[in-house]
C-alpha cells in the first residue's frame, strides 16, 4: 500500500513537471521566420521582429553571433536570413541593405573632448598617443565585432596599440568609458539615446574640415562619414519565401521605417528588384 | 547412433549454455559494466573529436606556430596562442598559490579552531561559496573590484591579472577547503592525543604533527584546484580585459585561453572557429596532465595511520581544546591567529558576494520580470525558468540511470583493485576534472552539430557528461556505506544478487542518490560556458527541446551583450540564481539531519529491542 502511495506520489509529481512545461512552451507556435547575425544589428531586428509578430502573429526569432555567423549561416541555408552589420560580397548569398547605422565616438558626459580628427583617433589607437592630451587611452572591441571591422576599416587601422581592453559587448565599452574621463571608445550611433553618461564627439576627416556631430541627420546627408550598412543576407539559390517577403516588406513599409528612426539609424531605400 | 546421441547431448547443453548466460543476472550485469564504461568512452569521444576538428587549424596554421607565435589577429589570420599559455599559467600560479594559502587555513580553523556551535553554519558557508555560479562572481568582481583596483592603482582600467587573481582564488578557495577538511579529519585522533601527552601545546600539534600528517590530501586538493583555476572561464573572460599580450603586467588588459575561447567562439567561423576550438584542445591536453598527476598523488595516498589507529578526528568525541602547558611555540600561536583572520575573511568575501548580489537584484524581481512575456527586444526571465527545468529533467532522466548504473557496478561487481576498475575511476576522474568550457566546445561540435544546431535537447546531452561524475561518485559512497550483513541477510532468505541490489541495497543508498541529484541541479542551474554553444542563447520562450533557449546563467552572459539595454535583468536573474543555491543547500542540510535521525531512530530501535531482551533474561533469570 505505502509503495502504491509512492508511486502515485512519484507519477503525479512527474505529470505536473510535464504539464507545467507544456504550459509554458505552449505559447508560441505556427509559422517562424529564423534570423542570426550582427550583434549590432540585432538590437533593431529584435524590435522589427517583436511588432511583426504583434500584427501578423508569424515568430521572427532573432539570434546573435557576428555578421561571419550570419553570412555563413546564410550559406548554408540553416536561417532564414542573416544580418551583417558590413558590406557583403561573399559568395552564394545576396544582401539587401535595410539602413544605414553611424559609429559614434564616445566619451564620458563630463570631459572636455568635443571633437576630434581622423588622424587622431588613428594615432591614439595605433599608437597610444594622447588625444589633445584629454583622452589617453582607448577601448576597442574584440576581434570578431562586425563594429570593430568596420570602425577599422573606416580609420584605415591596420592594428591597434597592445593592451587596448577589447571588450566583448557594447555595455562593457560604455561603462568603461563612462568610468574614467580619460578614456574613448566606439558604439553604434544608437547607443547615445537616452545615455547621460556618456556623450558622442564631433568628428572630422581632415584637420582643416569642420567637424560634424554624431547625429542621424547628419549620418542621412552624408556629412557624417563614420557610417556602415545594416545589411540582411540571404541564401541565393533558396530564394526568398513569401513568408519571409512578407517580412522584409514590412521592414521597407513605413511602420518599418518608424522603427529603424525610433532606433536611431537611418532609413534607406528597398533596393529589391 | 551412439554418435547422433552425443550430438544431440551436445546441441543440449549448449542450449543450455545459452540459456545460463542470458539469465536476468548476467544481463544485468552486462548492463551495468556497460554503464560504467560509459565514461571511459566520453572521455575518448572527447579527446578523439576535439583533436578532429582541430588538426584543421593545426595543419593551416602550423604547430610550431600556433603554439609560439605571439600574435593573434584573425583579420590577418595569425593565431599565435603563446602569450595566452604564459597569461594561463602565471594566473594559475598566482590564484592556486593564494587560494590553497587560504583554503587551508579555513580548512584548519574549521577542524580545529572553530567553536563547536559555529562549525556546522561555517561549514554550510563553504559549501555555499562553491556553490555560487561563475558568471555571478564574475559580475561581482566586474562591478565592485574592478572600481578599487583602478582607484588603487592610479590606472584607467583595472583589466588583467590582479583582477582575476584576486576572484580566482577565491572560486577555488571552497574545493581546495573541502577535501583539506576530510583529510584533516581522517588523521587518526591518536596522533593528536599523542603529541598532546608529549607536552605540546595545541597549536603545536596542529600544525607540526596533525597538518604534516594530511599532506597527502592537501596536494591532492591543491592539483584539484589546479584544474578547476586553469578551467574556469566566464570570470575570467569578464575580468581579463581581453587583448593578447604577454603577462609582463598585473594590471594589464590581457587574455588566458579560456577567457580568449568564450570572448571570440560565439561570434567566429572558418578558420577562427578552428584555431579557436585548437585552443580547446591544448587546453584539454593541459588538463589531462593534471589529471594524471592527480591519480599518481592519490594512488600512493597513505593516509597516515593503519589498522591499529583507526579512530578518526571526526569520529572522535574528544574535546579540540587542550590546555597549553608552557609558553612554546610562538610560530604556531602566530599561525592560529592567522588561520582565525583568513577564516573570518573568508566570511566576509562569501556575504560581501551574496549581499551583493541580492541588494542589486532584489529589486528588480517582479512578477512582470520574472513571467513577463519575453519578446527579442523586451526579454523576460521566463525562458528561464522553462530551459533550467527541461534541461534539469532531460539529464536527470539520462545521468541518473547512467551514473547509478555504474555506481553498483563499481560497488556490487567489480573486484577491488583490479585494473579494469582502476582504469575506470582514472577515466571517471578525469571526466569530473573536465572544465566547462571544453564540455561546450565538444558539445557543439557533436550534439548541436548533430540536432543541426544548438538546441535544448544537445544542452542537455552535453550537461549529462558534466554531472556524470558526480552521481556516480556519491551513489557509490552510499552503497558503500551499506553494511555487508544486510547483503548477506537477503543471500541467506533467498534472493539473487540483483534483487538484493535493488530491494535492499539501493533503498539504503537514497540519500547518496538523492544528494546527488541536488548537486547536479546545482551544477546545471549555475553551468554558463557548457551550454552557451549547445542550447543557445535566444531570449524567446523555447517550443520544444528541439529548439534554442538560455538559462539563468547563459541570461547573465548574454545580457551583457550589445545593444539591449537589459542589465537589470541579469541582477533580477543572480538574484534567482542565489536564491536557488541557498535552497539547495538548505535542502541538503535538511536531507542530511532527516537521515541521520532515521538512522539513529533505527540503531535506537535496536538498542530498546536488546534492552528488553536484557531485562526479559533477567526476568527469567530471576524467576
Amino acid at each position: 500500500m505505502k509503495r502504491i502511495g509512492k508511486i502515485v506520489a512519484v507519477a503525479a509529481a512527474c505529470a505536473a513537471l510535464a504539464g507545467s512545461v507544456a504550459a509554458f512552451s505552449a505559447c508560441g507556435s505556427g509559422d517562424v521566420i529564423t534570423i542570426a547575425g550582427s550583434t549590432s544589428v540585432q538590437p533593431l531586428m529584435s524590435e522589427l521582429a517583436d511588432a511583426y509578430y504583434e500584427k501578423t502573429g508569424v515568430t521572427v526569432k532573432v539570434d546573435g553571433g557576428g555578421s561571419g555567423v550570419g553570412i555563413s549561416k546564410a550559406q548554408d541555408g540553416t536561417v532564414d536570413l542573416g544580418m551583417a552589420s558590413k558590406e557583403v560580397t561573399d559568395k552564394g548569398v545576396t544582401p539587401i541593405q535595410i539602413a544605414t547605422d553611424g559609429i559614434a565616438l564616445i566619451v564620458s558626459a563630463d570631459s572636455a573632448l568635443e571633437e576630434v580628427s581622423k588622424q587622431e583617433v588613428y594615432d591614439l589607437y595605433a599608437n597610444h598617443t594622447a588625444i589633445q592630451n584629454i583622452v589617453t587611452d582607448a577601448v576597442s572591441r574584440d576581434s570578431s565585432s562586425g563594429t570593430r571591422e568596420a570602425f577599422m576599416e573606416l580609420i584605415e587601422l591596420e592594428t591597434i596599440y597592445a593592451g587596448q581592453p577589447e571588450l566583448t559587448s557594447q555595455d562593457a565599452v560604455i561603462e568603461n568609458v563612462a568610468a574614467s574621463d580619460k578614456v574613448i571608445g566606439y558604439c553604434s550611433l544608437e547607443a547615445l539615446a537616452g545615455n547621460t553618461t556618456i556623450k558622442g564627439v564631433s568628428y572630422k576627416e581632415n584637420a582643416t574640415d569642420t567637424a560634424v556631430a554624431p547625429t542621424t541627420e547628419n549620418v542621412a546627408s552624408g556629412a557624417y562619414t563614420l557610417a556602415r550598412p545594416f545589411n540582411i543576407v540571404y541564401n541565393t539559390e533558396n530564394g526568398l519565401s513569401d513568408l519571409v517577403n512578407d517580412f522584409i516588406d514590412f521592414i521597407f513599409s513605413d511602420e518599418g521605417a518608424a522603427i529603424i528612426e525610433a532606433n536611431g539609424q537611418v532609413v534607406v531605400a528597398d533596393s529589391r528588384s | 547412433m551412439a554418435e547422433m546421441v552425443t550430438k544431440e547431448k551436445n546441441k543440449l547443453s549448449f542450449k543450455e549454455h545459452v540459456a545460463a548466460a542470458f539469465t536476468k543476472e548476467n544481463i544485468a550485469k552486462v548492463i551495468f559494466i556497460i554503464f560504467a564504461a560509459f565514461s571511459i568512452l566520453a572521455v575518448f569521444a572527447i579527446i578523439i573529436f576535439m583533436l578532429a576538428e582541430s588538426i584543421p587549424a593545426f595543419r593551416e596554421i602550423g604547430i610550431i606556430d600556433f603554439l609560439f607565435g605571439s600574435v593573434w589577429n584573425p583579420s590577418s589570420d595569425s593565431y599565435g596562442i603563446f602569450p595566452m599559455i604564459l597569461t594561463s599559467l602565471v594566473l594559475t600560479v598566482l590564484s592556486v598559490v593564494i587560494g590553497s594559502v587560504l583554503a587551508v587555513f579555513t580548512a584548519i580553523f574549521i577542524v580545529f579552531y572553530c567553536p563547536k556551535k559555529l562549525k556546522k553554519i561555517y561549514t554550510q558557508m563553504v559549501n555555499l561559496l562553491a556553490g555560487i555560479p561563475s558568471i555571478v562572481y564574475a559580475y561581482f568582481g566586474f562591478e565592485m573590484i574592478k572600481p578599487i583596483i583602478e582607484d588603487l592603482s592610479g590606472r584607467t582600467f583595472g583589466y588583467g591579472i590582479l583582477l582575476s587573481t584576486i576572484i580566482l582564488s577565491i572560486m577555488i578557495l571552497p574545493t581546495i577547503a573541502s577535501i583539506t577538511k576530510n583529510s584533516l579529519e581522517n588523521v587518526p585522533a591518536q596522533y593528536y592525543e599523542g603529541s598532546l601527552a608529549l607536552g605540546n601545546t595545541k597549536n603545536q600539534t596542529v600544525f607540526k604533527v596533525m597538518v604534516p600528517a594530511a599532506k597527502n590530501g592537501i596536494l591532492a586538493a591543491i592539483i584539484l584546484g589546479i584544474g578547476r583555476a586553469v578551467g574556469e572561464t566566464m570570470a575570467v573572460q569578464f575580468l581579463l580585459g581581453g587583448s593578447v599580450v604577454y603577462p609582463t603586467d598585473f594590471i594589464i588588459s590581457i587574455s588566458s585561453l579560456t577567457s580568449k575561447i568564450a570572448q571570440e567562439f560565439g561570434e567566429s567561423s572558418g578558420l577562427q572557429r578552428q584555431a579557436l576550438i585548437a585552443i580547446g584542445f591544448v587546453l584539454l591536453v593541459i588538463i589531462l596532465i593534471i589529471n594524471l598527476a592527480l591519480w599518481l598523488v592519490k594512488r600512493n595516498n597513505a593516509i597516515a595511520g593503519n589498522s591499529v589507529f583507526t579512530r578518526k578526528i571526526k569520529e572522535s568525541d574528544i574535546e579540540h581544546t587542550a590546555p597549553n602547558y608552557k609558553r612554546t611555540g610562538t610560530l604556531q600561536d602566530a599561525l592560529r591567529i592567522v588561520s582565525y583572520v583568513i577564516a573570518c575573511l573568508v566570511a566576509v568575501a562569501l556575504l560581501s558576494i551574496v549581499v551583493y548580489v541580492l541588494v542589486k537584484g532584489l529589486p528588480e524581481i517582479t512578477v512582470d520580470n520574472l513571467f513577463g512575456r519575453s519578446t527579442n527586444s523586451n526579454p523576460t526571465l521566463a525562458p528561464a525558468f522553462v530551459t533550467t527545468l527541461y534541461i534539469i529533467v532531460i539529464s536527470l532522466v539520462i545521468a541518473l540511470p547512467l551514473g547509478i548504473g555504474a555506481a553498483i557496478y563499481l560497488n556490487e561487481y567489480s573486484k577491488r583493485g583490479s585494473k579494469f576498475v582502476n582504469t575506470l575511476r582514472l577515466f571517471i576522474d578525469t571526466l569530473a576534472g573536465v572544465p566547462s568550457i571544453l564540455f561546450g566546445l565538444f558539445g557543439y561540435i557533436f550534439f548541436a552539430k548533430m540536432f543541426g544546431g544548438a538546441c535544448i535537447l544537445a544542452g542537455a546531452l552535453t550537461i549529462v557528461l558534466m554531472i556524470l561524475p558526480t552521481i556516480i561518485r556519491s551513489t557509490e559512497q552510499s552503497l558503500s556505506e551499506v553494511p555487508d550483513s544486510m547483503r548477506e541477510a537477503s543471500y541467506a532468505l533467498g534472493a539473487g544478487k540483483l534483487r538484493t541490489i535493488f530491494r535492499v541495497v539501493l533503498p539504503q543508498a537514497l540519500p547518496g542518490i538523492i544528494t546527488a541529484i541536488i548537486l547536479s541541479i546545482g551544477r546545471i542551474v549555475g553551468e554558463s560556458a557548457a551550454l552557451i554553444y549547445t542550447a543557445g542563447s535566444n531570449f524567446l520562450m523555447p517550443n520544444g527541446v528541439l529548439d534554442s533557449g538560455s538559462t539563468f546563467a547563459v541570461f547573465m552572459f548574454q545580457l551583457q551583450s550589445e545593444g539591449l539595454d537589459t542589465k537589470y535583468l541579469a541582477y533580477a536573474a543572480g538574484a534567482v540564481l542565489i536564491i536557488i543555491v541557498l535552497l539547495l543547500n538548505i535542502l541538503i542540510m535538511v536531507l542530511e539531519n532527516y537521515f541521520k535521525n532515521k538512522a539513529a531512530n533505527k540503531k535506537g530501535a535496536i538498542r530498546r529491542f536488546v534492552d528488553k531482551l536484557r531485562k526479559k533474561e533477567v526476568k527469567d533469570a530471576q524467576n
